[in-house]
This record gives structure tokens, sequence and C-alpha cells, in this order.
């Protein structure tokens, strides 16, 4: 924890030299601790070399650049030269390979040429929900690399104690711990698929790992208590802590009840039991309870409150391997929010509309799409439980701007789509204006001043594609 | 057999005075005076007393809730589990509630750890000790007293069950009398209805404990108080180092406070209600431990209390006398009467012997109605009981002396008491050893 404040201290203020080197055409730029940095001095330059023998400015470098929203970035090809013997071995997914020597540069160029090739067979779709532009990042990530595995790692700059290379450095150390939930998502989703490798439990307040586990006092929960064995005097059926037979002159056991001296265990005397005594409430006491206190937050709770989480070694599917290359469609589990009619249906609905057009000539249709750009930033900040009351609401307004007959449906990605029935361009883009006014400032008001960025779009609905044409079309618009 | 109630009748017109005192001379000296007799005075005068003390007693009740001392309740036992849920309960409903509940689990092979640390975590009990290995019920109990905190301490049995205000009711006398040690609670049968076994049981409690406790008290010769419920002075119950191995512990415990030169006193609105066997074998297996521990303790361990010594008290000589002669002194006499009869009255033998019934239960049915009104609290209406009456003859007459008689052979001849399986043998043979 504390070395990852660090990080963001130092940042600021780090000085490096840098230089280009020019190899076949390509530009590998230099990086030193030594001059101010800024992360768009990268921008034009083909592939970085990275001074790693500052770790921690190793470690900073690499988590800014991958967790950077844009391709430009986070794709960019990086190498290390000079990397310090304890670099994390988390890290090592995160850069693509090493710089010792000029003799280095053909095999580099290699790598870099590759990352190109498959850079520009991603598609770059805005349209997303949280979970699938973070998974799709990740994604982009591991497909332009070559890799199919997603391995975590052990590491103490990870809050839950595990770190999954992109993941961990795009969601940062205040939502990282929402890591494992994507990835269940994405499992799910059938991108990718995980296989077992541990169980952890997090704290049910902050999410995190590292958690120190006591064994505390039922009354007080101080975890001030010492442990003595009862001891059964067999003649004079006194039993009692082991402190009460204790002499303090002579290293002997007598009893406090007949002053006889205590010989033989099992003989004239046995140990039934153990007791526990609270040094802070004075409580005596046999079960203990466990609890586990987490260093992060501080909070203190019974263990059974902790939340268990599996941690998986994951392989990308080919599902995953498509999603990084034309973006993850809407999964055919479909969201339901009540008083909505549901994706597919609204498709059916659509289409029907679509052949009502047709036979009867009628005006053309107008299809509508609202995306909430940033929105996963509010869910990061207020949790899934809160975002889908958050998108339920907003929705319940929605509709109650529209008429009864207009049709009106969310697809996994969060995207409302909006067809307006008998109105032209004007008045579905007035609707369209209201709403995204009433968005702006519902989620201002309401999340601390947070400010949405609304993208909105409209096309129009010919009889010559299909309705998924129609959608995908939509959806690059926005 | 209309010839046997024929010359039945014939001599119960013809008996007269003298040859009825020669045939029934143990129920007219030795049992009619002290259980019918003595005992219907000191009930009256104790009536009496009770009405025009009754200020007093309403003085002591508001002392106690003046001072609403901390209580410390024990409940020790062992497979007790599914009792101790509905024992809780049963002294949530109480009157007084400055009290703290400790369960002892003395080596429990059943659920009852489970349900223990269960009622602790719910809050039913204050604490719940178990031990792993079974220690028997004195080491038990020592170790709730260990923990307890309380002013007074109260021993209950896990299976019984606690009127309202019966723990309210077994403190008063602290705040009544001077100088009390200890106090029993009334306890009564609750499952009467049974059997027949329980029915005589339950006839027998309502003589000898909520009545005969009574008078003992009255009497200042009580010397037992039921581990089934009995309330102690905790400076007195340390001083003493608490319980001493059983069987018989709550005899022991109390004949230990009496010859501190406490008082002990009987609370009979204090009222417990417990299970007592349903059988006949079980009933005897019972009484033959209850009935060796007079042996034990009152015969051998106490016997000092009998002789002049520097605390020879009179009221705890004649508490002893009183109890060994009428359990061990008279029991065995009454062998003779039966010799007697059998060889100096051959003939009428069976004669008598209807007669005897006859009496008994005649003197029994007036007993018990009579006894009856000064019992305040009766777990089942006198009509009852009285059909029942008659067997309590044989029951008590015949039953129960034979058993006496057998346990005392075998704590007499064989210290049958220290081989009892009810405590560990690994404290009995040290209790054997040491003749405590």
């Amino acid at each position: 924890m504390e070395k990852n404040r660090l990080f963001k201290k130092i940042t600021p203020l780090l000085k490096i030299d840098s230089a280009v080197i020019e190899f076949e055409k390509l530009n590998f730029k230099k990086i030193n601790v030594n001059k101010v940095w800024h992360i768009e001095q990268l921008i034009g330059y083909d592939a970085i070399i990275l001074d790693a023998s500052n770790l921690e400015f190793a470690r900073y470098f690499i988590n800014t650049i991958r967790s950077h929203h844009n391709t430009e970035y986070y794709l960019k090809p990086l190498f290390i030269y000079k990397p310090h013997p304890l670099l994390d071995i988390d890290l090592h997914n995160m850069y693509d390979g090493e710089y010792t020597s000029e003799k280095d540069l053909p095999e580099m160029k290699q790598i870099v040429w590759d990352i190109f090739l498959k850079t520009t067979e991603i598609e770059d779709v805005l349209s997303l929900s949280y979970e699938a532009q973070i998974i799709k990042r990740v994604l982009n990530y591991f497909y332009t690399r070559g890799i199919n595995e997603i391995y975590c790692t052990k590491s103490t700059f990870s809050n839950y104690g595990y770190v999954y290379p992109m993941l961990n450095a795009i969601l940062k150390e205040d939502g990282e711990s929402k890591g494992l939930d994507l990835l269940e998502w994405a499992e799910q989703e059938g991108l990718i698929t995980g296989k077992f490798h541990e169980r952890i439990y997090l704290c049910n307040k902050c999410s995190g790992g590292f958690l120190s586990f006591r064994e505390v006092c039922p009354s007080c929960h101080s975890s001030d208590s010492n442990t003595e064995d009862l001891v059964h005097h067999f003649p004079c059926a006194y039993i009692g802590p082991m402190s009460d037979f204790e002499d303090q002159y002579e290293n002997e056991l007598n009893c406090p009840k007949c002053n006889k001296n205590l010989r033989h265990i099992g003989v004239d005397y046995d140990k039934p039991s153990v007791i526990h005594h609270c040094n802070q409430c004075k409580a005596d006491f046999q079960d203990l309870l466990v609890h586990a206190k987490c260093i992060c937050c501080g909070v203190d709770t019974e263990v059974q409150f902790l939340i268990p989480k599996k941690v998986k070694k994951y392989e990308i599917m080919k599902k995953g391997k498509l999603a990084a290359i034309s973006g993850i469609l809407a999964s055919e589990s479909q969201k339901i929010i009540p008083n909505m009619i549901r994706f597919d249906t609204f498709k059916i609905m659509l289409q029907h509309e679509i052949y009502k057009v047709k036979y009867y000539k009628e005006s053309a249709l107008l299809l509508s799409g609202i995306h909430l750009n940033n929105l996963y930033e509010l869910q990061q900040k207020i949790g899934r439980h809160a975002y889908d009351r958050l998108i339920h609401d907003l929705l319940t307004e929605v509709k109650n701007m529209l008429k009864s007959i207009d049709l009106v449906s969310i697809d996994n990605d969060d995207t409302l789509f909006i067809t307006v029935l008998d109105a032209d361009i004007q008045e579905t883009n007035d609707i369209l204006l209201k709403i995204k006014t009433l968005f702006t400032v519902l989620i201002y008001d309401n999340f601390k001043k947070f400010e949405v960025d609304i993208k909105v779009a409209t096309i129009d609905i010919t009889t010559d594609n299909n309705i998924e044409d129609y959608i995908k079309l939509l959806k690059k618009e926005l | 057999m209309q010839d046997y109630l024929d010359n039945l009748i014939t001599y119960i017109f013809n008996i007269g005075t003298d040859r009825f005192v020669r045939v029934f001379w143990f129920f007219i000296i030795f049992e009619g005076v002290r259980y019918y007799i003595i005992d219907m005075f000191v009930l009256l005068c104790w009536k009496i007393k009770g009405y025009f003390q009754r200020d007093k007693f309403v003085v002591a009740k508001k002392s106690l809730w003046k001072e609403q001392p901390l209580i410390s309740i024990i409940i020790p036992g062992k497979n007790e589990g599914e009792h101790i849920y509905k024992l809780a309960i049963s002294l949530k409903e109480q009157t007084y509630q400055n009290f703290e509940i400790i369960v002892i689990d003395d080596g429990s092979d059943d659920l009852t750890p489970i349900i223990g640390a269960n009622l602790k975590n719910l809050g039913y009990i204050n604490m719940f000790i178990r031990n792993e290995v079974r220690g028997g019920k004195a080491s038990a109990a020592n170790l709730g007293m260990r923990y307890a905190k309380g002013k007074y301490i109260i021993h209950l049995d896990a299976d019984c069950s606690y009127d309202r205000d019966a723990i309210e009711n077994i403190l008063i006398p602290f705040y009544r009398y001077e100088n009390i040690g200890a106090v029993g609670g009334n306890v009564q049968v609750r499952n009467y209805d049974k059997s027949i076994c329980t029915r005589l049981q339950a006839i027998e409690y309502a003589n000898s404990i909520s009545i005969g406790r009574i008078v003992n008290s009255e009497l200042g010769i009580l010397r037992i108080i039921s581990g089934a419920f009995g309330a102690f002075r905790r400076d007195i119950l340390d001083r003493l180092g608490s319980w001493d191995i059983g069987p018989g512990l709550d005899g022991d415990i109390t004949v230990k406070i009496r010859k501190l030169g406490y008082r002990i006193k009987f609370a009979p609105d204090a009222v417990c209600q417990t299970s007592v066997p349903d059988t006949f074998t079980k009933l005897k297996k019972q009484r033959l431990r209850w009935d060796k521990s007079l042996i034990r303790f009152r015969v051998r361990k106490h016997k000092d209390v009998m002789f002049p010594n520097k605390n020879f008290r009179f009221s705890n000589f004649f508490s002893f006398a009183e109890n060994i002669t009428y359990n061990l002194i008279l029991n065995a006499k009454w062998y003779v009467y039966i010799m007697d009869i059998i060889f100096n009255i051959t003939s009428m033998i069976q004669i008598v012997f209807g007669l005897n019934i006859i009496i008994y239960t005649i003197s029994n049915i007036l007993k018990y109605i009579l006894f009856s009104m000064f019992r305040s609290r009766k777990n089942a209406p006198i009509t009852y009981f009285i059909p029942y009456l008659p067997l309590m003859v044989i029951y008590y007459g015949y039953f129960l002396r034979i058993v006496r008689t057998r346990a005392y052979l075998q704590e007499i001849f064989f210290r049958a008491s220290y081989d009892d399986s009810w405590n560990p043998q690994k404290s009995s043979k040290y209790a054997k050893l040491l003749r405590i």
C-alpha cells in the first residue's frame, strides 16, 4: 500500500533524459529518470525503451501508459533496459522485451511490427458498457501481444494480494478490487475461461485482501487476552485456571481448595479444557471470536462477513479474441429492467415497424441511440448496485418523456435505443436533447457534480438492411 | 375373600386399645407421632407465625428489590443441551432479572457444546464453559462457581423449570432471617401424569419436600437443599471451597454450611418442577444412589456433629439424630416389627396386614388433605391423587424401604457409592481413599 502511494507522490516531479533510437524507420524513444515528463511526449514514437533501473519509476511509468484509455499509449510497444533486479514479476506481461544493446534492435523491430499489425485489426468501438470497456482494453492488449493466458501473480501492490496484468493497471488502486468481478463477467460472457487458482477473502468495506486475522474477546472484541489451561483436582473436585494453582514462591502447583500438591497429570489432576481471559474487559470465555482487521481501511469484522472470491487463471477464448478485434457484442442473457421491454423484444418490434413502413409505404423510421460514455467511472465510484438503480431511474424518466407507443430499450452495453414513432427528425432531436439535458442535470446534481459525457445519434431506417446492421451502425455513430 | 373380610371387620370391632397398640406399635410410636402429630403442630405454628410476621416478609422483599444483588445461576450438567434452551427461556421470564447464567458442560458427547455456544452467542446465557473431559457434577459446579460474580449463587438442574417468581422467592429468606447460609427451593413433580410411578413420586414429593421441608426448616433441622434448586451465599461457598465429590453432594454442602453455624431455610413459594423417573427400575437406581449418601455423609463423613467438640451445635445434632433415627434406625426397627408380627401374631398375620393397609391409607388420605391446605402451590388438584393414596402403603412402606435397606447395606459393607458411575472413577477413587 505504502509503495503505491509513493508512486503517486513522485510522479509529477520526475525528471528524465530522453533520446531517440532510429532503427529501420522505427523510432524508439528512450526514457530515463531525469527530466520532467508528460505522456503526450510519447506520441509519434513507435516504441519506448524504458530505463528500469529505478524500480519505483519503472513501475509508475509502465502502469501509467498501460492504464491510459487511448490505444495510442496503452498498446504502444515498450522495452526495458537496465531492469532493476527486483522489478516485480507482475509487470512482466506489461512490457515487450528487454533492450540490452543495439544488437537487440532487429528482434525488437519484429516485435513492434507484429504489434502494429495486430493493432490495426482492432476496431475502436466506443459504445460499450463499463465491464466491456475495461475487458476490451485488456483483451486488446493481450491480442496485440499474442498472449493467450491471463495469469495472476501474488503482489503486495494489489489491494487483494493478486495482480492481473493490464487489468490492475487500468483499474488503478481504488478500483482494482472490481477486477475479479470484471473477469467473472468476462467468463460469463464466454470471452475467457478460468481455472481455479486460489480462494481469497476480502474486506466487506474496501475489498482489501490484506487482513489481519485475530482471536478476539466476544464481549469487547479486544485481542488482548490470555489463555490458560483449566485444571481439575480430582480429590477435592476444585477446578480453575492454572494460575489458581501456581505457587508464586515455589515452583509447584498447589490446590487452592485443599492445599494439596498436584503431582501427576492424569492421576490426581487433569486439564479438561482451556479458558481465555480478556485483559481489557476482564471477561472470561472459551469461544474466541475470529475477527479480520483490514490493513487498508481498518475495519474490524467477523470472518463470516468477509467476501469470499475465487482467484483464477484465465485463458482467452476465441470469442475473446474476436471481441478484441470487433468489440464485445451484447450477450445472450438480456438485461432485464422492470417496466422496460427486453432488448430482443425491442428488436422484434422494431422489425415489425420496418415491415409496416415497407408494406404501407409510410415515412421512414428513425432509430436513436444514447450512450453515456464515462458512466463507468461513476460505476467505479458508486458500485454496481447503485449504478443499476441509477440506470433504472434514468430509464423511468425517459419513458415518462415518451409516448406509450414509442419503442425504448437498453442493451447489455447500457446503450439506450429509442424509436419515436410518427416523428420527424426535428421532433426526435428535440426529444433526445431533452433527455440529454435531463441526464446531465440529474447526474450532476445527484453524484457530486459528476459531468457525464453523453453521445447521441440518430439513423434513418430504410428497408435495405436487417435490424442487427442498423444497431451496429448506430453504435458506430455513437 | 368374603370370609377374609368378615374376619377383618370382626377383628377391627373387637381389637381393643391394648391389642391395637400391641399390633401397630410401630405406626403409633414412631411414624404417627413424628409424621402426623409433630408435622401438623409445626405447620399450624408456621402458618400462624407467618400471618403475624407477614410485615417482615414484605420488608424482606422490599430489601431484596432495593439492593437487587447480582445472582449467579450455575447449571452444571452432561448431555443437557436439549434442556438448556427451555431452561434459559424460563429464566428470561423471571420477575427477578439481575442474574448471570453460567452453563457448565461436563464433557457432553452429544450436541450440547453447539447448543450451549449458540445460546451464548444469542445472549440467552452469559457464560458457557465446556470441559472436554468429564469431571463429575461437583467439579462442574465448582467451575461455574469459579467464574461466578454474584453475591448469591443459585444451583439449578438443567432438566427443571421454574415458576416466574421462583428466583425472587428463593432470595427473600436471605433478607427475612438472620444468619442464613442457604435456601432450598420447593421441588415438585412435572411429569406426575406420566405413569403410576410418577404419580406416587408426586405424592411423595408433596409430603416429604413441600411439607416435610417446611417442618424441618421450622424445627431448624433442614439438612438438604436439592441440587435442582438451591440458593447459597457466595462468601460461604468460597469459604467451603464449594462442592465436594458426590453422589449426595447437595446434602453434603448443606451439612458443611450448617457446621459453619449458618441456618438453612426452605422457601415453599420458590417452586421448581422436575421430571422424575417414570419406571420403578429407574426409580430404584436413583434411590439407591440417593440413599447411600446417608451412610456416606451423615454416618461417616460428618459424624463429628454427633459428638461434643468445639463446633458442636444442638441444632446440627438434632438434625442428624432425627435423620439417622428415622431413616436408618427405624428402617432397621421396621424389620423387627415385621418379625414381631410374623412370629408373635402368626395366626392373624393376614388380618394385620390388611388392617395395616387400611390404617395407613386412611391416615395418608387425611394427612394429604390436611397438609394440602398448607401447600400454596400444587401441581394438580388434590382429588387427582387421592385414588392413588392406597398404593402409597406399598410404595413408601415396602418398595422404598427395601430399596433404602439395600442401599444402606451396600454402602455400609462395600462403600458402593464410590463405585457409582454417576461420578467418574478418577475422582471417586480419591474420595474413597480420603474417606470424603
